[in-house]
Formats: C-alpha cells, sequence, structure tokens
C-alpha cells in the first residue's frame, strides 16, 4: 500500500491499541462501595486571598460513621452547608472494612480528602506519620474553646502534647439484654449487682437448640474484642510506660481464659467458627442471642427488632472495665482549604452538628453539650443512662502507633487458645514475647 | 545500478525497522510503564522502610535479614511450597483425562467444554464466595453430602490440616477449564495414524497412553506445569476471601504475608522484600523446570 494509507492505519492502531490497554490496566476495582464515591482531587475555583470575597471552595469528607445510614452524616453536612452556602462538601461514607488501608493509599497518591474521620485506635499512626494538619496554632490563634469536649476524648486525639483532631463521638461497651428471651425461662433481668459468673451461670439456661436440629442456635452471651476480657480482673494490655508486656501476668490471663471458656468449656456463646457463619451482631438482630457486649453504635440499627431489649452497665470480675472509644474528625496535611476545611472541622464536631448525629442513634456526642441530649425516651433502650454511667469503668487501649502489631500478635496467638489447643496463659507468654521485642525497638 | 541496490535494501530495512518499532511501541511502552518500572522501584524499596507517607529510608539488607531470621516467615514459605505442590500435579493430572474424556464427536460436545471453562473466566471472588459457603462446617453442602453417604462432617475451612487443601481444592477446580483446554489441543495433535499403528501392533490402553500420548503432549504437560508453578507461587485471591491466611497461619502464603506487612503494618520496605523474594524463587523454580525440559519433553530440541 502506499505511504499514506501505511501512515493512517499505523495512526489508527496505535491510538485503538493505546487507549484500550490504558482502559484496560488502567482500571481498578473500585475498593469501596459508596453512595457517592469521589476519587478526584477536590477542584476549586480562582482564590482570592482577602476574606472579604465570597469564593467557591469544594472540600472532601471522608468519614465511617454509621456506615450504614450514610444519608445520617450527610444530614449533618446538609445542616454545615445551610450555614455556609459557599462551601461545598462532597460526602464519602466508607464501609469499615479496609477504610484505613484506603485511607493510607489515598494519601500516598495525593487524593485523600480534606476531612478524614478517624478512631482512637488508628489516629496515633497518622498522627505519628505526619498525615495530619497540626491544629493547635489554629486553636490558640482563635482562642476556640475546646472545654466543649469530654477531657478525656480531646486528650486521644493529641500528638506530642499538640491537638491534632476533635472529637466527634465516643462509645463504650455495656451489655445489652433480649428481655424476651429472659422472660421464656423465668429469669430475672441482670442487675447493677451482677458479676461474670452470673452472666455464665443464667447464660447457660439461656443457650439452646430451639429448633431441634441438633445444632445450638441460640446462646446465651457472646465474646467481646479480646481487650474486654483482659481487665475485669485488674490484668492489663502494657504497662504504664509501654515498655513492658502485661497480658501474660495472671490477672489478664484469668480473664481470657474465661472468655475462650465461654465455647470451650461452659459452652454458652458461639465459638469463632460458629461467628464466621453468623456474626453475633446478625445473632442478637435475630433474637438468637441472650446478652450482647457492644456500644451505642447499636441503637439506631436495633430499634426495629422483634423482641424487647435493655441495656446495663456490663458486669466485671474484681472490678467493672469497659471499652472507651472515640472518634475524631482531622484535617489532612495536603488539604488546599485548611481555612474552610477548620469551619467544617468544628461543625461537624459542635454542639450542632454532633447533636443531629447523635439524634440518629449513632453513639454518644463527646461534644457536652450535645451529649445532654442522649437520653432519649422514644428509642430503645430505656436504660440509656448505663451507656453514660459506663464512662467511669472505662478503659482506654494503649495510645501507640504499635497497636496494630500488638492488636495482631494477640490475635494470631490468641487463636490457639481459641481453639483449645493450648492455655491462655501459655498462649499469651508467646504473645509477650513478640511483643516486648516490638516494644523494646 | 548496484551500488544504489546496496543503498536500497539498506533504506528499506531502517524503513522497515522504524516501522517495527512503531507497532511494538504501545505495548513496549505500557510493559514498561506498568512492568519493568514497577519491579525496578520494587527492587529499590526493598532495601528501604517506607511507610507511604514519609520519605523512603535507605536501610541496607535489613528487610532480607529480619525475613531470613523470622520464623514466622520460613512457614509462609513452606506453606507456599506446599500449596503449589499439591495443587500442580492435579492441575496436570485431573484436565488430562478429563481432555481425553472430551477427545471425541460426542453431541453437545461444545457445552460440556464451555460448561468446564466456565470457572476459568468466573472471578476468583465470587468463587471464592461460594466455596466459602459449600465448605461451611454445618450448613454447607459438603458436609451435607458427606452425611447423607454417612461420612462425619469435617472442618474443612477451620481445620488445621485441611484448611490449605480446601483452598487447593478450589483453585484447581477454577483452572480445570483452562488447563483441559490446552491438553485438548494437544491431543487432537496427536497424529491418529500412530494409534492406529500402535493398536495394530497390539499395545493395550496404557502402553499407548504413556508411550505414545505422554511423549507427543510432553510440551503441553510442561507448560502447564511450569504455569501452573508460577501462579501457585502468586497466589492470593483466595487466601484473602476464604481463609484470611488461618486457621493459625496455615494458609498464609507468600503474597497474602505481603499484603499484610505492606498494607496492614505500613512496611513497604518489607513487603518489597518478599516480591523480590517470591520473583527469585519462581524464577529459580522456572530454570529449573527449564532443565528438566531437555529430558522429558519430547520434539522440541
Amino acid at each position: 500500500m502506499n505511504f499514506l494509507k501505511k501512515v493512517l492505519l499505523t495512526i489508527i492502531t496505535i491510538s485503538v491499541v493505546t487507549s484500550l490497554s490504558l482502559t484496560l490496566t488502567g482500571c481498578t476495582p473500585a475498593a469501596q462501595v459508596s453512595e457517592e464515591t469521589t476519587l478526584e482531587e477536590p477542584t476549586t475555583t480562582e482564590e482570592e486571598t482577602t476574606e472579604e470575597v465570597i469564593e467557591e471552595v469544594e472540600l472532601s469528607y471522608a468519614t465511617f460513621f454509621a456506615g450504614d445510614t450514610p444519608e445520617l452524616e450527610q444530614s449533618v453536612v446538609d445542616a454545615f452547608q445551610a450555614k455556609y452556602p459557599n462551601i461545598k462538601v462532597n460526602l464519602e461514607v466508607l464501609p469499615w472494612d479496609g477504610y484505613f488501608t484506603t485511607f493510607e493509599t489515598r494519601l500516598a497518591g495525593g487524593t485523600a480528602p480534606d476531612i478524614i474521620a478517624l478512631n482512637m485506635e488508628n489516629f496515633t499512626k497518622f498522627a505519628a506519620l505526619g498525615a495530619l494538619i497540626n491544629l493547635q496554632q489554629l486553636i490558640d490563634d482563635e482562642g476556640f474553646d475546646t472545654t466543649q469536649y469530654y477531657d478525656t476524648s480531646l486528650n486521644f486525639f493529641k500528638y506530642e502534647g499538640d491537638q491534632y483532631g476533635l472529637p466527634a463521638t465516643f462509645s463504650d461497651v455495656v451489655l445489652l439484654y433480649n428481655k424476651d428471651l429472659f422472660d421464656e425461662v423465668g429469669e430475672a433481668y441482670p442487675t447493677e449487682d451482677w458479676i461474670i459468673e452470673d452472666i455464665i451461670e443464667i447464660g447457660k439456661k439461656l443457650t439452646k437448640d430451639t429448633d431441634g436440629d441438633g445444632i445450638v442456635d441460640q446462646f446465651g452471651y457472646a465474646r467481646a474484642w479480646w481487650p474486654f476480657h483482659v481487665w475485669p480482673y485488674g490484668g492489663e494490655i502494657l504497662s504504664e510506660d509501654y515498655k513492658e508486656c502485661m497480658i501474660s501476668k495472671p490477672e489478664a490471663v484469668k480473664g481470657l481464659q474465661q472468655m475462650v471458656d465461654l465455647w470451650l468449656e461452659y459452652k454458652i456463646a458461639p465459638s469463632p467458627e460458629q461467628i464466621q457463619t453468623l456474626s453475633d451482631w446478625d445473632m442478637w438482630g435475630m433474637g438468637k442471642l441472650a446478652m450482647y457486649p457492644i456500644g451505642p453504635w447499636a441503637i439506631g440499627p436495633f430499634q426495629e427488632t422483634e423482641f424487647d431489649w435493655d441495656a446495663i452497665v456490663h458486669p466485671g470480675g474484681t472490678r467493672k472495665s469497659t471499652f472507651l472509644f472515640a472518634n475524631s474528625c482531622a484535617i489532612t496535611k495536603d488539604t488546599e482549604h485548611p481555612k474552610e476545611a477548620w469551619e467544617l472541622l468544628k461543625f461537624l464536631t459542635g454542639s450542632e452538628g454532633s447533636t443531629i448525629r447523635q439524634k440518629g442513634g449513632y453513639e454518644i456526642a463527646a461534644n457536652k453539650e450535645a451529649s445532654k441530649h442522649f437520653k432519649n425516651t422514644e428509642m430503645k433502650p430505656e436504660n440509656d443512662q448505663a451507656f453514660l454511667d459506663a464512662v467511669e469503668h472505662a478503659i482506654s487501649l494503649p495510645a501507640t502507633e504499635k497497636w496494630p502489631e500488638i492488636n495482631e500478635i494477640v490475635s494470631k496467638n490468641l487463636e490457639f487458645a481459641e481453639r483449645g489447643e493450648m492455655t491462655a496463659e501459655d498462649a499469651m507468654i508467646k504473645a509477650c514475647d513478640q511483643i516486648n521485642e516490638i516494644l523494646a525497638k | 545500478m548496484s551500488i544504489n541496490k546496496v543503498k536500497d535494501r539498506k533504506i528499506i530495512a531502517k524503513k522497515q525497522s522504524l516501522w517495527g518499532i512503531i507497532f511494538i511501541s504501545p505495548n513496549l511502552i505500557l510493559f514498561t510503564t506498568f512492568f519493568l518500572i514497577p519491579i525496578l522501584a520494587t527492587g529499590y524499596l526493598s532495601f528501604t522502610r517506607w511507610d507511604l507517607v514519609n520519605p523512603a529510608q535507605y536501610i541496607g539488607i535489613e528487610n532480607y535479614e529480619e525475613l531470613l531470621r523470622d520464623k514466622g516467615f520460613h512457614k509462609v514459605f513452606i506453606n507456599t511450597l506446599y500449596f503449589t505442590l499439591l495443587s500442580t500435579p492435579l492441575n496436570v493430572i485431573l484436565p488430562l483425562f478429563l481432555a481425553m474424556a472430551l477427545n471425541r464427536k460426542i453431541k453437545g460436545i461444545a457445552i460440556y467444554r464451555t460448561a468446564y471453562f466456565l470457572p476459568v473466566v468466573s472471578s476468583m471472588v465470587a468463587v471464592s464466595l461460594v466455596w466459602l459457603w459449600l465448605f461451611n462446617r454445618d450448613y454447607g453442602l459438603i458436609n451435607a453430602a458427606l452425611g447423607l453417604i454417612g461420612l462425619p462432617k469435617q472442618g474443612w475451612l477451620n481445620d488445621v490440616r485441611l484448611a490449605m487443601p480446601s483452598v487447593v481444592i478450589v483453585t484447581v477446580w477454577k483452572g480445570l477449564g483452562f488447563y483441559m483446554t490446552i491438553f485438548l489441543a494437544a491431543l487432537q495433535d496427536v497424529p491418529d495414524t500412530l494409534i492406529e499403528a500402535a493398536k495394530i501392533d497390539g499395545a493395550n490402553w496404557f502402553q499407548r497412553f504413556f508411550h505414545i500420548t505422554t511423549p507427543m503432549i510432553s510440551p503441553a504437560i510442561f507448560f502447564v506445569v511450569v504455569m501452573s508453578t508460577i501462579w501457585g507461587f502468586q497466589t492470593f485471591d483466595q487466601i484473602y476471601m476464604i481463609t484470611e491466611g488461618g486457621p493459625l497461619g496455615s494458609t498464609t502464603v507468600l503474597v497474602y504475608e505481603l499484603y499484610k506487612q505492606g498494607f496492614e503494618f505500613l512496611k513497604m520496605g518489607k513487603a518489597s522484600a518478599i516480591a523480590i523474594f517470591l520473583l527469585v524463587i519462581i524464577l529459580v523454580a522456572t530454570l529449573i523446570q527449564w532443565q528438566i525440559r531437555k529430558r522429558w519433553v519430547y520434539g522440541e530440541f
């Protein structure tokens, strides 16, 4: 063929092949399924530096709050936009699974949102990485009143003495109980005087095979996350200076052994294997779990259950103990609009924003003013005071960026005990060996 | 005239090589961008400590030293070896017999071949989810079937001894159609005349199979063994979806460990070192197989 035809053919071939290959190889499955996934950088229009001119600014805000009901956080954002019409907020309510991994990757790729919601566990890690803006300057310059937040929740989000995040919600774990199941066997509901041994004793009566197929499908109790079971008899995870692993000490071991015995010995709780088939969350919702250690994030989703339920401060061993979780919002370091992001941050964690969120049944507001409205006579549980009372006994997890590794080591070793192949003591001795190595680095 | 002819030929040759380069450039660019450069970057990263957010720090061979000292990593390597050694023979034998069974003119043969190929083109994630339920101890179909014929229920994915074989089952099942197609093509290239001659000489089925068929399809067998080994070492999806490395770390393989180190602990340097280690292992395995090829594969040298 002649020269012209050759050239045309080449150009067409190259463009078709290149565009095809680029689309195919460039296609990565979306890691998250969210209502409004936007992975583009926040676009901005030309900015003037004087405060007088109202510029249109777009912010992106990613969160995991109330993942099952994204419209809740959206309503908080809507209220903000009503007050600040010149700031458009692109909200992404992302699923919990992979949330922090996604954030890490976006940080590396430069597409991180302006505002990110972080829980306590992961906060230190990201602050230490330098991924967040130091808010202390903003707070001091403006004379921002931080006493509007509960002290403990504020302190969770400090790093090296400075504030890096503002607390949005906090939660603890109490004991929910299914009143109908208790009525069925004629047992009295749990009281403040109960201890863990009571749970075990009464739990036995509440665990049964309801449909006669030979498989137990109703349980009296379900385990909580392992740290919960370290504390009841005075155990601790790390020493106060975070230099020594304390999980292999007798007080901690007693609680952990008791935890695995829930399904190995006493048989009142589903084993980890059974939880894989049907999670404790689902079991509770279906009315197949009599007692459930869980936090205020369960209030909203379980309003419409077919059974009646209530809450009580979780029974302890030699002391009552529970988790204190807190969530915050923080500004990421690469934001192009720190001033506007700061306004959004203040609103999201402020009295107005927090009240809206709390009303929707997602956790307790860390804002003192908003938390006053936590008790709600229209919603279950009747004894929502339990959530507030439990805070008194709350213990926080070690605030170290090594926490993910520590958690992994304990979980891996605990698995042996969970399967009855090792005592909790032996498993935790092994775990402490590895953990002490890490703490020494 | 002759001088011009030489000059013309040189110009034509140059023109042709230019066209050649132009035509392979899209592929070359993509290969360089998405394969070559990332591999080189990974090589560099394996000598650093990097947490994705802060700049990478050079730390020499520390990552490699850590890996070699870590007993947990030894276990991960053994697990990967176990997976590959268990799945590869199955990936040869089962598809081969399947191909022989389908190598004839039955009515609707196309339907069978398509049916067997469907798992190959399905998403491993979807396949994993289905098998997750099939293996479920209390409600899964497999244990139900065992119950029907009077066998006891097995723990499958929760049994430390059965978890890896379970994942192997899923993997072999999914790859069946692909390898079967390879063998089908190879079988059809075995000349009928050879088989006929053997029959006339009185060879029975076993003799025909081992002395004629197998040598004639040995290039295909070689291909399947190599690919199954390479893919075996690279297994990730099924592990991530079905067992998450458990129970008790019995199904944690190299790529899964790589994922955890890099994305859960933010140790990108260590993860890169694992990746390079994987590269070397696969290279060595393939070289060994290449040597074996000279002795056992017929018709290519």
